[in-house]
This record gives structure tokens, sequence and C-alpha cells, in this order.
């Protein structure tokens, strides 16, 4: 029924393909100087105060009558242009802007007297250039902390890099690199997220008035486009942090046609800490992460574009010994390997073509072998998922007042469920068996944007069927979003989502390091689904931006395991483990922001509640989420000491408060009777256990966190070089990341995060 | 590895972290029922009943007049005595055998569970030498058919002058055990690389197709030393897993980012604890 529809509605946009009505005028906008595409340009007829803005690609496209056009293009951080021409036919102008001279976003959109279709309900563009200015724990740049500022995205736990959007749980978020998902985002434990800061071009999260485009997931998307690299000169990049040091290149392969961006990043100082461990028996620990990006452009005719980007990240700990009587090597770790290849073509009537090919790998293990006397031993524990994808769109603007888009979007995933094997000498034991299920989805899908004077309409519908063990199951997921601009200042807006996911992240727990493990849904589990409406009002005066948005989210047939703690189990048999409940979220998000000439300010504020049940946790009872905060402050501010010739400087103040994660706290003590041995022979407290009558049955305290950043540019013959100096936790409140119960009986916290001061390091040239 | 790698993380989180106690009223429940039914094949039949307390109380009442059935493969076991809430039952354990227990107290809902006694594996072992000739034990384990319980391995050494038996350290490099309770130690002991606290657990479905040989050493294998295999239960696995989880955490030794709340897994239905079996093997040896 659902796939039925789907098509009805796609057919009653496919023969506007076909309509040609005026001219179009269309091309890509691009930086000048590097050629890299520039996303979210605005381009404005002045002649008729109608625009557009630039996608993904840097492409924009708009319908013109015949006769003159006086087109005003401009981006944050560059020159506007201004093009006259006259139009009698479909036309491809691509426009180049000079980047300098820094315009103030609100002033733009005050003067230009539209809508400029960035603001959408439940979309926000990030700030590129500002993450590698805020304070964060060690210096090195997060995208995910700068995510973690904005109304209804969730704090989470401190110093992690998992997303928890409006009451989502961390698996519910399609994250995208360069069009291919990725599936894990945590080096080092989460202190450092697998987004490389200098590679990053445009980072854009949909929380609510998902597009039809995507789906997957049930909470929400984060899509992150790399930079494509300069098409004119060599660039190079050098960082330095507390945790990492990265090292980049960018420059033509063939100018204005093929561009690279390559860089690399890895942790070091493992690599003093492993040499202070060693010892004479040459036992080697180890612990670091690494990162490769690379990107390869290629523009032919201004036409069609090809890009080619790979991404390679690891985390490993591992422990060597290369001793003559016991040779050891033993590592456990996690990561993820990227690839897509994309190619667009956007035609001069205005059609703009889009294929990708994607392959995405997420992998965990925790292997040993080890060789005493020349006797082999040995374990392998792993499990992986390969996911195979093509996607494609055609999108055409028809008219002044309509633009279409229909694709389709088919993966093939494969996922090794943990396994281990063991060996010892010739023979092998079968611990766990492999076990290898295959998951199919073919989805399509089409959308229209319809504006009418102040008011803009996005329909879209996405359908199709996931094949589970030769089953199909069939999804219909309309969306919407709508938008009314009741004067220059004031703009209403509302959408609607309705989501699927057929797979889902477990948690874990190698040797103590924690993790998590993908799994799909099963033939007896139903596909998790959402539905979520939002509706929002927001106000920009000049200087001053005021977002108010209110959703309500329902998740069903949501997958955990609330009943066993992962350090408990092992099997392989996480059907048998894993329940199916539901959810519910709903909040009010509120977003201010002012820029003035020196400082910008921004106040982000979430009122929220996330509660699940499922049958058998709390006798049936909604529970809080373990991301349940009811209360999420976060207050920005950046002031601009310095600008000239000569480079600038900024402080950057951060202060968050949050009334506290929900926390388990027993309810009672029992008596406990071990065996053998009485509970006094342990080093330990073991004559009675903590009972937990309620999940998530307490509320921590209320968190809150002062962080200074100081950013200090100065450029240089050839490009800048960049310190960043600041304080996190300035005045060291205790805040805790964990609790046990210490052996005097007493529960304890340790608070991993007291007042840290960090430095970092940067050159560009 | 662990303890290598702790230490790197350790000395990171350690610079920076700090314990401290943390203060945040309990939200205190009704006291509830707590059945401690450990039973062991071959010994006699008791269990324990008592009342939860306050989260940091470590004193408990014991249930008195209970109404109590247990059986024994559906044949009622007479109660002989009950004294502070433990119950002494007319039987002993036997292998192989299914037992049954209802319990009603104080007109709360009846409290019920069941457990079925592991047979004894025939295990088999012979005292060897290493490289520098310390003693090693090889122990055979034989394939166990329940593959969701465990075997714990403990050793005792026998104390003339105090005439007791003294428990001691075990070390291993063999792959059938749950790392969680093992730590590197690369004094390699005989050429053996892992230490493990009070016991090793090796999971049964390690060992179900096919029998497994495990070589044991020690400081102190010399004498008189006593091993006790228990093979347990799932419940009885879980249970003792899930309570010493909850409390061997010490942040000097554990790293934080995976410290959670352990729930214990009970399998009795309408109160706490655990009902669950266990087989005891003593292998007696004389080391050199």
């Amino acid at each position: 029924m659902g796939l039925r529809l789907t098509f009805l509605f796609i057919s009653c946009f496919v023969h506007l393909f076909f309509i040609q009505a005026q001219y179009n005028i269309s091309g890509r906008v691009f930086d000048a100087q590097s050629k890299e595409p520039l996303i979210g340009a605005t381009v404005i007829n002045k002649l008729n105060g109608r625009g557009t803005i630039t996608n993904t690609q840097g492409y924009y496209v708009m319908q013109v009558d015949s006769g003159q056009v006086d087109l005003q293009i401009t981006y944050i951080g560059y020159e506007s242009a201004q093009i006259k021409r006259s139009i009698d036919a479909d036309t491809i102008i691509n426009i180049s802007l000079v980047a300098g001279l820094e315009l103030d976003e609100w002033l733009i959109k005050a003067h230009s007297g539209i809508s400029d279709g960035k603001m959408e309900v439940g979309q926000m563009n990030l700030a590129v250039h500002k993450i590698p200015e805020t304070p964060v724990i060690g210096g090195e740049s997060n995208v995910i902390t700068s995510l973690k500022s904005l109304p209804g995205v969730g704090f989470g736990r401190e110093g992690s890099s998992e997303l928890f959007v409006r009451g989502g749980s961390h698996d519910q978020n399609l994250i995208l690199l360069d069009e291919a998902p990725v599936y894990n985002l945590n080096h080092a434990f989460g202190l450092v997220s697998v987004f490389n800061t200098p590679t990053i071009k445009n980072v854009t999260l949909y929380k609510g008035g998902i597009p039809a485009d995507y789906g997957g997931h049930l909470s929400s998307v984060l899509d992150i486009t790399t930079k494509e690299g300069d098409k004119q000169t060599y660039h190079g990049d050098f960082a330095l942090s507390t945790f990492a040091a990265s090292l980049s290149a960018y420059g033509p392969i063939v100018k204005d046609k093929v561009s690279f961006n390559i860089a690399v990043r890895r942790s070091w100082p493992d690599l003093l800490l492993s040499q202070l461990m060693s010892n004479e028996q040459q036992y080697q620990p180890g612990l670091y992460f690494l990162d490769i990006n690379t990107k390869i452009n290629y523009v032919l005719k201004d036409k069609h574009h090809f890009c080619f980007s790979y991404y390679t990240g690891q985390d490993k700990l591992f422990l060597k010994s290369h001793s003559r009587q016991n040779k050891l090597n033993s590592e456990q770790g996690w990561g993820n390997h990227l690839t897509s290849l994309r190619w667009n073509y956007a035609s001069p009537n205005g059609m703009f073509n889009k294929v990708t090919m994607y392959y995405s790998r997420f992998f965990e293990f925790d292997n040993m072998e080890q060789s005493i006397e020349g006797n082999k031993l040995g374990y392998i524990n792993q499990s992986q998922m390969d996911e195979i994808g093509l996607k494609g769109s055609i999108a055409k603007q028809v008219n002044d007042n309509l633009h279409v888009k229909v694709g389709t979007d088919c993966f093939v995933r494969r996922f090794q469920t943990p396994y281990k094997l063991n060996f010892q000498g010739e023979k092998e034991y079968i611990v766990e068996k492999k076990s290898k299920t295959h998951q199919t989805g073919v989805f399509i899908y089409s959308s229209a944007n319809w504006n009418h004077n102040n008011f803009m309409l996005k329909a879209g519908v996405r359908g199709g069927t996931t094949i589970i063990a030769s089953e199909k199951r069939y999804t219909f997921e309309p969306r919407l979003s709508a938008q009314y601009q009741l004067n220059k200042q004031w703009m209403l807006m509302a959408g609607a989502t309705s989501l699927s996911q057929s797979m889902v992240a477990i948690t874990k727990s190698n040797n103590g390091f924690p993790g998590f493990i993908w799994l799909p849904v099963n033939k007896n589990q139903k596909l998790q689904r959402s539905t979520q409406l939002s509706t929002g009002l927001h106000y920009h005066p000049q200087t001053l931006s005021v977002g108010v948005e209110a959703y309500y989210k329902i998740m069903n047939n949501v997958i955990s395991h609330p009943n066993y703690s992962s350090a408990l189990y092992e099997y392989n048999d996480w059907s048998n483990i894993v329940q199916q409940g539901k959810g519910q979220s709903y909040g009010l998000e509120l977003l201010a922001e002012y820029t003035g000439v020196n400082w910008d300010i921004q106040l982000a504020y979430t009122l929220s509640k996330t509660e699940y049940v499922f049958g058998t946790v709390n006798n049936g009872a909604w529970f809080p989420a373990d991301f349940d905060i009811r209360h999420d402050i976060n207050w920005a501010g950046t002031y601009l000491l310095r600008n000239d010739d000569k480079g600038k400087n900024r402080m950057t103040i951060n202060y968050a408060i949050n009334s506290g994660s929900p926390l388990t706290m027993p309810t009672q003590s029992i008596r406990i009777q071990m065996p053998i041995f009485d509970y006094e022979q342990y080093w330990f407290n073991f004559g009675s256990l903590d009972y937990y009558e309620r999940t998530n049955n307490a509320r921590q305290n209320w968190y809150h966190r002062l962080d200074i950043g100081y950013h200090m540019e100065k450029n240089k013959n050839r490009g800048s070089r960049i310190w960043n100096i600041g304080l996190i936790n300035c005045y060291n409140q205790q805040n805790p990341y964990a609790y046990f119960r210490g052996n005097d009986g007493v529960f304890k916290q340790i608070v991993l995060f007291p007042l840290m001061p960090y430095v970092s390091f940067r050159r560009k040239f | 590895m662990k303890p290598w790698v702790n230490c790197v993380l350790l000395l990171f989180t350690g610079c920076i972290a700090c314990v401290s106690d943390y203060k945040l009223d309990y939200p205190l429940s009704e006291k509830v029922p707590v059945v401690n039914g450990f039973i062991y094949a071959d010994s006699a039949l008791m269990l324990n009943l008592s009342w939860s307390a306050h989260p940091d109380s470590n004193h408990y009442k014991g249930i008195e007049h209970a109404n109590i059935t247990l059986k024994e493969d559906n044949k009622h076991i007479e109660l002989l005595f009950e004294e502070n809430g433990r119950y002494y039952f007319n039987g002993i354990a036997k292998e192989n055998s299914k037992y049954s227990l209802e319990l009603d107290i104080e007109a709360d809902q009846p409290i019920t569970s069941n457990t079925l006694v592991p047979r004894a594996p025939a295990y088999t072992y012979r005292i060897i030498s290493d490289r520098c000739n310390n003693n090693m034990l090889e122990l055979v384990l034989p394939p166990v058919k329940n593959d969701r319980g465990a075997i714990y391995l403990m050793a005792f050494k026998y104390e003339k002058n105090d005439d007791t038996w003294v428990q001691i350290d075990l070390y291993s490099n063999t792959v059938l055990s749950d790392p969680f309770n093992r730590v590197f130690d690369t004094t390699s002991f005989g050429c053996m690389a892992y230490v493990y606290d009070y016991f090793m657990r090796i999971p049964t479905n390690h060992i179900t197709n096919t029998a497994q040989t495990v070589e044991l050493s020690s400081f102190l294998f010399s004498g008189n030393i006593k091993f006790n295999i228990l093979t347990v239960t799932e419940e009885f696995d879980r249970y003792f897993k899930a309570g010493y989880l909850q409390r061997s955490f010490d942040p000097e030794t554990n790293i934080p980012f995976s410290c959670e709340p352990i729930i214990l897994p009970s399998n009795i239905q309408g109160a706490l604890g655990v009902f669950a079996a266990c087989q005891i093997t003593s292998l007696d040896i004389q080391f050199n």
C-alpha cells in the first residue's frame, strides 16, 4: 500500500520535468581564488525580487522571463557580485566571489527583503569558521561539541561525541560525510570526533522537517561536506593540540579543473607514554587514533562535476612484545572506512542531476595472538557492518514558484554479527559462530517546493521496501514543511516528518572498554518508526535573530536492552536480550543570536522531556531516557579584540548549564551469600548488593561549566599562524562523570574534567 | 593487556580525575523479600530468606515463619527447622534433579522459582612442569551440554600452622576464560601471562563441542592444593558475575568510561535474589 502511494505521488510530479516555461539561469557560485563551491550563497534578481540559494554542490537555478536580469550574489565573508544580462534562452552563468569582506548575515537578509530559504523548521547550518574558536577539551576542535551548543541537540555524557537530537538515541541519526553514512563518531572514547575540522566545508543538521532525500534513521540528519581543494594554488595546514597533530594539503592537479584535498590526523601522546611504559621485557603498550581524509574533484566543461572521497579512521589499543620466549600481539579497536563517488550534471534547461555511489564499513575487534616458547594461542573477537549504496536524483526548477525533485536511494548491508574464535596450536575452536545477515533497501522519493508571495511549502514522500531475511517490509514516509513570512521580520514555520529505521546499535563492553555493534532488525522484530510534528516562529530585525520551535515526536518499536548491562553479556544471541518498546519526546527550543560589529552572542535554551516504555521494565511504566535533560542552556559570546591587516584576536566565552541527566540509584540493598568462601575474603564489600527497582529513578545535580578561549591569528606572508589557548571548567566545578560504590560502602563520584587548560597551534600556508 | 593499557589511560585520567563522595538522596522503595538459594550438589538443602534494607545498610532482617515449599523432582521435601531466616530441609541435593520453590510471605503474590542441578563432568588432570621446573596443572575440561552456564576454577592451599585453607592466585594463558577479572602480569611466572582475581570463569559455550585443556600455574603450587571446580547453571553464573561486577569496580584499576549500574538478573518470580544450582568438584592434589 505504501509503495503504491509513493508511486502515485511521484507520478504527479514527473510530468513537470517536461514543462518548459520562461528561461532558466543556472550555474555555480564559487570562491574566485580557490574555485571552491559556495554552499548557501544567495542569488537574487533585483528586478523582481525573486531569488534562490546554491545547493550543497554550489549550484543554483532560477527561472526568469526573457529580457534583462540584474543578479546580486551574496555570501557571508565575501564581497557581493552583480551581473546584468539580457536573457533570451536557457543560460549558464557561473559566478565567482572574492573573499575578504565580512558581512553580517542578518544585515544581508534585512536588506534583501526576502526569505532566503535558509530558515526552515528544524534545519540548522553550523558556522564552520567558528568551530576552531570554540573552547573544547584538549584544544582539538570538535564539530560535535559545537553542535551541542544548539537547542534540541542533547548534552549526552560529558566529553562524549555522540549525538542525541530531540529525544533520539545516538544510533537514530543519519550522519553523512560526503554522502557516505558514518556509523561511528568517536575517537578516544568520545573526547574527539571522527571529523577533522580543517577539512570541513559545510555542516547542516536537520532536527525536523527532514527532506525526502534522507531516510533510514529516526531522529535527525547530519550532513557534512568536506572541502574540494583549491583549483589554483597549493596550500597546506598543520595543527597541533593536546590530543592530536594533523597535516593537510590541497591544491590543483590540473588548474581550474581537477583539485585534491588530503588530510591526516593522528594522536601523539601515546607515542611518549608508550615509551615510558615499556619495560625491560620489551612490552610495548599503545593507544592511538588516526584519520585520513582524501578528496579529488574534477569539473568538466562547467557542467559535469565528478567527486571522489575517501575516509579511513580507527582507534586502537594494543600491547606488543617481541621477546623470544613470549611474543605477544594483543589489540582492540574500532573504526570506519568510507568511500563515495559522485557525479553532478547541471543542464542549461535548469535540470540538476546527481548520482552517488558509496561504500561504508564499521568494524570493531578484540584480537590476541601469543607465542609462548613456540606454542601459539589466541582469539579473534570481531564484528563488522558493510554498506554499499546507490543514490540518484533529478531536480528541476519548473517555474518561478515551483521546484521539483525525484530520486532513488538503494543499499545493500551486510552485518557480520559478533563472533569469537579461539585457537591453540593448530586447532581452532569456534566459540560464537560467524553469522552474516543481509539487508537490502530500495526507496524512491519525490518532493516539491512551491512558493507564492510570502508562503513556501515543501511536500515530499519517501517510500520503499527493506528486505530482511527474504521478507519485505514496506514504508511510506510523508514529509512536509511550510513557512509563511508574516512581514520582513516575522516568519511562521511548521513541519511534519515520518521516518523508519531497520537497524540498531547495541552497547557492548570489551574488557571494560565501551563500544557498540550494529545489528539489523530481524524477521521477528518490527521496523522502528517515528513521527514528528514541529512548529516555530522566527523574528529577525536587523542584527538580532530569535527563533522558537516546539516539537512532539513519537517513536514506535524502538529496540533496546534496558534490563541488561552491557558488561554482563557476551552472547551473540542478541535477539533474546533486546526488546521493542515505545518512546516519546516533546520540547520547546529557543535560539537567540545577536551579532554586533565586534561581538556576537548566542543563547540556546531547550525545555524537553524524553521517556521510554518497555513491557518488562519498571512494570511497563514510562521512564526517563538516559539522555533526558529537562532544562539545557548554552550561552556563548565572542568578542573581536583586534581585526586588522596583521591579524585578529578573539575571545570566546561559553557557559553551559543543565538540570542534570537521569541516574539509576539503588532503592534497597540485599543480602548476598556468595559461594565457597565468605564475603570477608574479598577485598571489596561482598556482603550486600544494590537493588535497582527502576531505571533512571534519580537525577544528577545541576551541571554547569564555564569555558574561556582566546584565539590569536597572525597573518604571514603565506597563510597565517593561529594560537588558541583557553581554560575548560574555569571555576573547577565538580561535574560527575560516573558513580560507583566504594569499599567503604559510600557512593563515590568520578570527575573527569576539572579545571583544564588547553593550547593548540595551527599554521596555514 | 588490560593493566598496561589501563596504565596509559589511568595516567591520563588519573592526572585530571577526582574521586569524592557523591551526595544524593536515595529514591527509596518498599522492602522486598530476598531469596538466597544456592543449591550445591551433595550438600544439605538450605535457603536464606531476608528482607531488603536501606541502600547503605548491612543489617538484614530474616523472614521468619514463611510458608515455604521445596520440591525435588516434584516430590515434597520436609522442612526440618528455621532459624533467623535460614530454612534447613531434610535432604541432600542430587545432580540432575530439578528443584522447585514456592513461597508465601505476608499475603504478597506467591514467590516461585526452579533450577536443575548440573551433572558433575569428569574432569581429569595431570601435573606437568614448565621450562623452569615449576609445577603446573593441566586440567582437561570435558564438553558441557549446557551452553549457557559457566565453570569457575578456584585454588586453595593448606596452611598447616593455621589448619586452614587459604585461597591462592591462579596464573594461566588459556583463551577459554572470561577476561573480566584477569590482569596481564609481565613477571610471567612459569611463562604464564595472566593472573586471575579469586577465580577463573570459563563460559561453557567455549567448551560445548570438544574437550579443552587448561594449564594453570601459581607461585604456591607446592604441598597440598585443593582445586574447586564449580559447574554452575546460567542463573547462578549471571547472578554471581553481576554481583562481582557491581562490587569490584575500582577507579585505580578500572577505567571510568564503561562504569554503569549493574542490574542483578533474578530467576525468582515475585522476589529478589537467586535460586540456582551448582556442582562442585574438588581435586586434592599433592605437589612436590
